[in-house]
């Protein structure tokens, strides 16, 4: 009832009282308790209780009747009536009602004098009741006006929630108009910029520019419409998909005159689309836009505005719905969730997000994503949520769909490569004992040299078949992607000598000859990672002698120092294979052909654990053949040539092994275990490192090392008291050497930590003979038998 | 003479590794009895009192794990430094052996070395652990 004041309303009044030259005129509304004055003449109050309205009294006439009061004094209705008996002295009152088309009074256009009248005219009648008919016309017109005001902003608040903007080009003058939402999409303020059809065009990608324009064209031409797709470039330079509907506006000539339409940021939905597509072609169905169901929902669950798009979503029609809270088409298991997004934006939260299913007429469930929004009402309390409904079944399918396929494929991996560890493990006990074996009767004295050679090759075989067990487990490492490269200056070319030696007994055997092709420019140390260098060759080069049944096997290396690549081919002159099959060669699991792996034995992994290692290094791996002119395997890998080598590994002798031991370096300057850890791998350690005392305590808790190198001075805990608690604590490693490594400790110094329990002393700058032989010293690894035992050899 | 202080106990279900070892170590000086699986295992580490043992994960019946926690159950006063043997060097096995009392492990195959080194690291003793930390060394 107080809506806002009408200025045409307030001139008809003024008018009414003009025509029937009284002082006071009125448009009054009225309710169960009060009579309000939309717009008054001669006036000063602006409502009135009911008990006291004259217009109260009108009401109860037919539908557009007029009530005549010639004087309130001798009328038993009003004679006591305040405004009758006070200073305001009302005498005369004509009032017209207002009626609305269902036949509904509303109020009055009354005119009131302080002077009693003697009659009014018929004339007087119908102008008044004219009159009154224009208040109704007015006030329906400004019902419908602030119900449209209304829904533009609703329009605006779905257009901003779903990122949807609206545009208008004006033909004639080319002049585009562009709703807020577009403006923030293009990156630009609507205060400075007023775009034409030029600026508008200019936006696009350079390429798309004459797509847009064609279309125009075409449009202008025919009157048809378009639906594109195209990308624009915003003023911050970032790209986006944009999809725009143009529809076209014919004028009175017959002509477009305009052309407007929806303008979308289909960025997210463009990316997610080719996510989608490169997973599956099926969904395809995603290029359709996506369309929204919008709905006003009153704080107690009711929804007087639903889009008709509803249909589509649940089967209902919007007017079906109308009766029911929006709660009773939320799926059942939802409902609490939804209560309490509802509850908590009708306590003030302004925004809430929800993925839930909704129940269609037909009772099926539908994925939905609902984002609502908080409206206040002008005392800023809540008043109504709009709710923009997004249909999100197809993703939902999708995300299933991928969340079994990727359980799937880890079920299969993990019991793959669950297999593969045990297998390994299976093949470790025999593998011990055929090396152990043939270690201990190598050391028989007086062994003839004929079964010394003998016993040779039961070691390299056995070597062979442990590198296969261990590329097992690289597979199944391979396959999970925990393979870690790691570099140090190698002498590639003896590298690859001593993998060519290998096989010589295999060679010799079979009238083969075996060649090492080395370019002066791979005569360096290079930075590599030799274990998976040697074992790359020594599959390919296996390869080769097992498929070459007379002739030659080459290994040529070249570095090329331009591109920094260090390129490794093996050539032989076996049967060659075509070049189709030679593609799949590099396949995982793959056989060329089922009899050749029988006749030749092999896991047939070798080649893809090859393609893996190479391309985990950063390189490329291939070959060319071509049946009945041999195979020429290829690889190559990124490098450089390293200048300055670091002190050669001390040669280990005999049967001394430093192999597998097991080295903690506990130093809180990564550059310090980086030195450590390059001259500890070359002599085979394993290394493990602690950047401060207490890691130092944590690591030493729970694995057993052979020897630990303690840096003194550390952040958190010093290594003196790392290695009192580590020697006090009941652990693997409570009675293990621990050396100190420090950088400035003189003879007496050296003296005082040995006697506080270091076992030996290793001087920064980092010396790698000092180190090494400090561990042997330490550990029982040098020697071939426990010192306090002698040798009993 | 071989002496109580040089008993080891390798308990190892393949014969090839339980023999290798014992050779190994008796060339090597040490006094090396075995046991075929995990029962026997329990029951001669109770009986000999060995001053080491070396003992194989993967066994059936019994095996590494269910050897060290019934010892522990069974005979707590006898606490025998232990060495284990995996297959696979998995570091979840290493840790749970570390838990269950075990100082060091070996991965097959092993070298000579390798063994050797480990065993006397078994023997390794210690009398000596600082409580207090000097001044004068942390001034170094």
């Amino acid at each position: 009832m107080d809506t806002p004041s009408d200025p045409a309303i307030d001139r008809i009044v003024g008018l009414a009282a003009d025509i029937m030259d009284a002082p006071m005129a009125m448009v009054s509304l009225i309710d169960d308790e009060r009579e309000w004055f939309k717009a008054r003449v001669g006036v000063e109050v602006d409502t009135v209780p009911r008990s006291q309205s004259f217009c109260a009294f009108a009401l109860t006439l037919e539908a557009h009747g007029v009530m005549v009061v010639l004087d309130a004094t001798l009328d038993p209705r009003f004679r006591d009536n305040p405004f009758v008996v006070g200073d305001l002295g009302v005498r005369f009152y004509m009032g017209a009602l207002l009626s609305d088309r269902a036949g509904n009074n509303l109020g009055t256009l009354c005119v009131v004098d302080t002077l009693p009248r003697a009659g009014v005219t018929d004339a007087e009648i119908s102008r008044l009741k004219a009159l009154a008919a224009i208040v109704v016309d007015e006030l329906d017109r400004a019902v419908i006006h602030r119900g449209l005001a209304e829904h533009r902003r609703l329009l605006g608040m779905a257009a901003s929630m779903s990122g949807v903007g609206h545009w208008r080009l004006d033909v004639a003058t080319g002049h585009v108009l562009w709703s807020d939402e577009i403006y923030r999409i293009h990156g630009v303020d609507p205060e400075s910029f007023d775009p034409m059809l030029d600026d508008a065009v200019s936006f696009y990608h350079p390429e798309d520019r004459p797509i847009l324009q064609a279309q125009l064209a075409k449009a202008l031409a025919t009157g048809e419409g378009y639906e594109i797709q195209l990308r624009v470039q915003r003023t911050d330079g970032a790209m986006r998909n944009v999809a725009a509907r143009a529809t076209c506006e014919i004028g009175t000539d017959g002509r477009v005159s305009a052309l407007f339409g929806v303008f979308q940021d289909v960025t997210d939905q463009v990316t997610a689309l080719r996510d989608t597509e490169r997973s599956r072609a099926r969904y395809k169905v995603l290029t359709e836009m996506v369309s929204d169901v919008i709905a006003r929902i009153q704080l107690d669950g009711t929804s007087p505005y639903i889009s008709p798009r509803i249909k589509t979503l649940l089967g209902y029609e919007p007017h079906e719905m109308a009766g029911h809270r929006a709660f009773h088409f939320v799926a059942e298991h939802d409902r609490p969730a939804m209560l309490g997004a509802f509850r908590a934006m009708a306590e003030g939260q302004e925004e809430a997000r929800l993925q839930h299913q909704v129940v269609h007429r037909d009772g099926h469930l539908i994925w939905v994503e609902t984002r609502l929004r908080l409206v206040r009402d002008p005392e800023g309390q809540p008043s109504y949520i709009v709710a923009v409904i997004r249909d999100i079944s197809i993703q939902k399918a999708l995300e299933d769909d991928l969340t079994l396929a990727r359980e799937a494929a880890e079920a299969s991996a993990m019991v793959k490569s669950e297999f593969l560890a045990n297998m390994s493990h299976e093949l470790r006990t025999p593998l011990t004992s055929i090396i152990g074996f043939a270690g201990l009767t190598r050391s028989q004295p007086d062994l003839p040299a004929i079964a010394r050679d003998y016993v040779d090759r039961v070691e390299h075989a056995s070597r062979a078949l442990l590198c296969t067990v261990n590329d097992l487990l690289d597979f199944s490492k391979l396959e999970a992607g925990q393979v870690a490269i790691r570099t140090e200056p190698c002498a590639i070319a003896d590298l690859c000598q001593a993998t060519l030696d290998l096989f010589a007994p295999q060679a010799g055997s079979r009238d083969i000859r075996l060649r090492l092709d080395a370019h002066p420019s791979a005569a360096h140390h290079f930075l590599v990672d030799p274990d998976r260098v040697r074992q790359v060759l020594l599959n390919l080069v296996g390869n080769a002698v097992k498929f070459t049944a007379r002739g030659e096997v080459t290994l040529a290396i070249e570095h090329d120092p331009e591109t920094g690549r260090l390129s490794v081919s093996v050539t032989d002159t076996g049967d060659g294979i075509s070049e189709d099959k030679a593609q799949l060669l590099f396949r995982r699991f793959s056989q060329i052909d089922g009899s050749m792996t029988r006749h030749h034995g092999g896991t047939g992994l070798g080649l893809a654990i090859c393609k893996g290692l190479v391309e985990a290094m950063g390189g490329e791996i291939g070959v060319t053949s071509r049946p009945g002119e041999g195979s020429r395997f290829w690889f190559w890998i990124p490098t450089s040539v390293v200048t300055s080598t670091p002190a050669a590994p001390v040669p280990v002798g005999r049967q001394v092994s430093y192999g597998g031991v097991r080295v903690l370096v506990v130093d809180d300057h990564a550059s310090n275990r980086e030195l450590a850890r390059l001259f500890l791998v070359g002599i085979g350690a394993e290394i493990t490192e602690a950047v401060d005392g207490e890691a130092a305590c944590a690591r030493a808790a729970e694995w057993p090392f052979d020897v630990i190198l303690m840096d003194l001075r550390m952040p958190v805990m010093d290594g003196f008291e790392a290695l009192r608690q580590i020697r006090s604590r009941v652990g693997p490693n409570d009675t293990v050497p621990i050396l100190a490594f420090t950088a400035d400790s003189g003879a007496d110094d050296g003296a005082k930590l040995l006697e506080f329990g270091f076992d030996d002393v290793v001087s920064k700058p980092i010396d790698a003979s000092q180190l090494i032989s400090a561990i042997a010293r330490a550990t029982d690894f040098a020697a071939d038998l426990p010192g306090f035992l002698g040798n009993a050899n | 003479m071989l002496t109580d202080a040089l008993k080891i106990l390798i308990a190892d279900d393949d014969a090839g590794v339980r023999d290798l070892v014992r050779t190994r170590l008796r060339i090597a000086g040490y006094d090396p009895h075995t046991a075929k699986n995990g029962r026997e295992a329990v029951e001669r580490a109770v009986k000999l009192r060995p001053a080491a043992m070396i003992l194989d994960i993967n066994m059936p019946e019994l095996d590494g794990f269910g050897v060290l926690s019934e010892l522990q159950d069974k005979a707590p006063d006898i606490q025998v430094p232990t060495l284990v043997l995996t297959g696979r060097q998995s570091s979840d096995d290493v840790r749970m052996a570390v838990a269950l009392g075990a100082r060091g492990y070996l991965t097959k195959p092993f070298t000579e070395a390798q063994l050797l080194a480990r065993v006397a690291g078994l023997f390794r003793r210690r009398n000596i652990v600082p409580t207090i930390v000097h001044e004068d060394i942390i001034e170094i």
